[in-house]
């Protein structure tokens, strides 16, 4: 019977950091991942046919690998979009690193709505700074939009796109500033420095890119943390006095097996751990584990994306460099003349490859079968550039992650169902980042406007508030640390806990959190409070 | 190992006529058409591994009088066609069209004509200007617009 220290359940943004930090304490950690390494030999980039590769897409019910489990999602306007495997959903992620504002987490006192985080950004910002370095952030100092912070090296460049746009927020006198990514301009940490090969969504060949499978966890293992893949755990197991004594999983040859543990720790998305979690249903927790609040699986927030592709006369950057260049944070706070409250960023994407650039002007019907086909393509192909808001969302009790009662993954284990609906609040912020973000075109010189979206139909990366934290146990699922209110050997470390979901990507912020936890783990190891 | 779908030889001949009408030759840009010999078996090949197209294929000539009538319609009024199906939003077609699309701009002979790149993006990369760095002095001399709390 295996019998370990710290049983961490996942291998993703959180884990990665949280097993990091806690290696130095010694004790032996083991974490389970359903998924395997990734070899970046077999991204995408290296084969002609990289844009077109269905295994390294983001929709897990259309990648369906053996270590994807499905999300239904038939009764959600968003559809969810993960990575299962070492290094998560930064395996495809874009690397875009923006930290939360310090409103973000006060925004019940600031105006009225959801609720304040346990904790401040003043809290987080030494493992900010921390995790900037150990990810490798590029950026710029002195953005008016945030507290002072330091990029540990230069920003992106901002090529053709970023500066076409740029362009027009001057001519409006809005805020731009060149984005925090977390990608080598220069080389770091034994990684190179980005090449701009344009496949950022799909997997960083060059490794320029931040994933924590060459971060974090290289370094973890090194201190001594025990990573098993192809391992997919079914329930947490709980003993007698209700403490939570491991997991059942099933290993790479789908046998069933046990592991016990003194401290269990879950960081499996804001699907994945509501799942895991309702999974571990049991005569002690009837509801769910650690669910006495009802709270688990419920508030789930996204990202609601409204995007806008503008045409240029001139060529622009396509497909060619990081997704990322440069973000707006003019609209970020509330402002009570408009008709919805919190607000959004946006975020520049580059542009796209050749062969979206044919399928989206042909589905917008810019470019026409037949006849005049060619001409129509040069127009566009290397001309267009985009900005996407990134909405901030409200934590809403019916949005939520449930056990699907039909449908199970491969081992068997029920799957998540999704039910999401948009608010009103969103619905309103998306049409006023797309009015604002025709502004900018304009400003810019752009010849025409190719499509608007809202929101990105499969757009549900940032997966956040399915059990929030919080001081009062009637109120949220873990406390001000992360620790379950319910289960006092269960801590719960990825964007779950998220009290709300600002307006930015979260990965920083998830990542930030899991260090702050892990050291708050720390602390009390060693005053002996951490069970108390 | 992907399961093939296969085809009739007539089937396959009006795949390829509607892949050339989707994107058709250009000789004056030196374009091939995507009824090309090369792309259409690359077109092909991705047809045959979408089990749900064989099926969408059968529906659709059901749809428009039979294979006879669609491959008379593409001959005498494409557009009127592609009109139609459009409006349906059919989805045999709308697939067609994706990988008629993904199969053409992935060929080497339309990329090096387009004067793009015909191999993989890595490891070359890419060239990325660093651009005018100027263009931010106007926001670094805004006041800090984040709210203190």
């Amino acid at each position: 019977m295996d019998k370990v220290d710290v049983l961490i359940i996942g291998a993703g943004a959180s884990a990665a950091a949280f097993a990091w930090s806690l290696a130095d304490t010694k004790m032996h950690i083991v974490c389970l991942e359903q998924g395997d390494w990734v070899d970046h030999q077999n991204y995408p980039a290296n084969g002609k046919n990289w844009a077109t590769r269905p295994d390294f897409g983001s929709d897990p019910n259309t990648r369906n690998a053996p270590a994807d489990y499905p999300i239904n999602c038939e009764d959600s306007d968003i559809g969810a979009a993960n990575f299962n495997g070492v290094g998560g959903g930064t395996i495809l992620y874009a690397g875009h690193f923006p930290r939360f504002h310090p409103s973000d987490f006060k925004v019940k006192t600031l105006d009225g709505v959801a609720d304040d985080w346990p904790i401040s950004y003043e809290t987080l910002e030494p493992y900010y700074e921390i995790n900037d370095r150990m990810m490798g952030v590029s950026g710029l100092a002195g953005d008016p939009a945030y507290p002072p912070k330091q990029p540990v090296m230069p920003p992106l460049p901002l090529g053709k796109s970023s500066a076409a746009l740029a362009g027009g927020f001057n001519n409006l006198g809005w805020h731009w500033w060149p984005t925090d990514c977390a990608i080598n301009t220069e080389t770091y940490e034994g990684r190179d420095k980005c090449i701009n090969v344009g496949t950022c969504g799909n997997g960083c060949a060059q490794g320029a890119k931040a994933s924590v499978d060459i971060t974090y966890w290289p370094l973890a293992i090194r201190a001594g943390v025990e990573l098993r893949t192809q391992c997919r755990v079914r329930e947490i197991t709980v003993g007698p006095d209700g403490q939570a004594t491991g997991a059942t999983y099933f290993d790479a040859d789908g046998k069933e097996q046990h592991i016990e543990a003194s401290m269990v720790v879950v960081a499996s998305n804001g699907i994945g751990t509501p799942r895991l979690l309702l999974n571990s249903a049991s005569d002690q927790f009837p509801d769910g584990l650690a669910n006495s609040s009802g709270l688990v699986g419920k508030n789930l927030m996204f990202h609601p994306y409204a995007a806008v592709d503008g045409v240029f006369e001139q060529e622009l950057d396509g497909g060619k460099g990081p997704h990322k260049g440069i973000n707006c944070h003019e609209f970020y706070e509330t402002d009570s003349s408009r008709n919805f409250v919190r607000g959004f960023s946006f975020e520049m994407n580059r542009g796209y490859g050749t062969i979206n650039s044919a399928l989206i002007g042909m589905a917008t019907g810019d470019i026409p079968w037949g006849e005049g086909h060619h001409s129509a393509f040069s127009k566009i192909s290397d001309h267009v550039t985009s900005l996407v808001a990134v909405c901030e969302d409200l934590p809403e009790l019916h949005n939520e992650v449930v056990l699907d009662p039909n449908l199970c993954d491969s081992d068997g284990i029920p799957a998540a169902k999704v039910n999401y609906r948009l608010s009103e609040n969103s619905k309103q912020m998306m049409q006023f980042s797309i009015d604002r973000a025709k502004e900018v075109f304009k400003a810019a010189g752009a010849t025409s406007i190719l499509r608007e979206l809202s929101p990105l139909p499969g757009g549900g990366w940032h997966n956040m508030g399915t059990a929030r934290m919080g001081t009062d146990p009637a109120t949220s699922v873990v406390n001000e640390w992360g620790r379950s209110h319910d289960v006092k050997n269960l801590f719960i470390i990825d964007g779950s806990i998220f009290v709300t979901a600002a307006g930015v990507n979260p990965t920083s912020t998830i990542q930030a959190l899991a260090l702050y936890i892990a050291s708050s783990i720390k602390d009390r190891l060693a005053d002996g409070s951490l069970f108390d | 190992m992907a399961i093939l779908h296969s085809y009739t030889q007539q089937e396959k001949q009006l795949l390829r006529r509607l892949a050339g009408s989707i994107i058709g030759a250009s000789e004056s840009l030196d374009l091939p058409g995507a009824d090309e010999e090369d792309i259409f078996a690359e077109i092909l090949r991705r047809v045959e591994r979408k089990a749900a197209l064989r099926q969408g294929m059968a529906d659709f000539f059901t749809e428009f009088g039979g294979i006879d009538a669609v491959a008379n319609l593409i001959d005498v009024d494409f557009q009127a066609l592609m009109e139609v199906v459009q409006k349906k939003q059919h989805v045999f077609l709308a697939t067609v069209v994706i990988l008629v699309t993904q199969s053409y701009y992935q060929n080497a002979q339309v990329l090096r004509a387009l004067n793009k790149h015909d191999g993989p993006p890595f490891p070359r990369g890419n060239d990325l200007e660093q651009g005018d760095w100027s263009l931010l002095d106007p926001v670094k001399s805004k006041a800090p617009m984040f709210r203190e709390c």
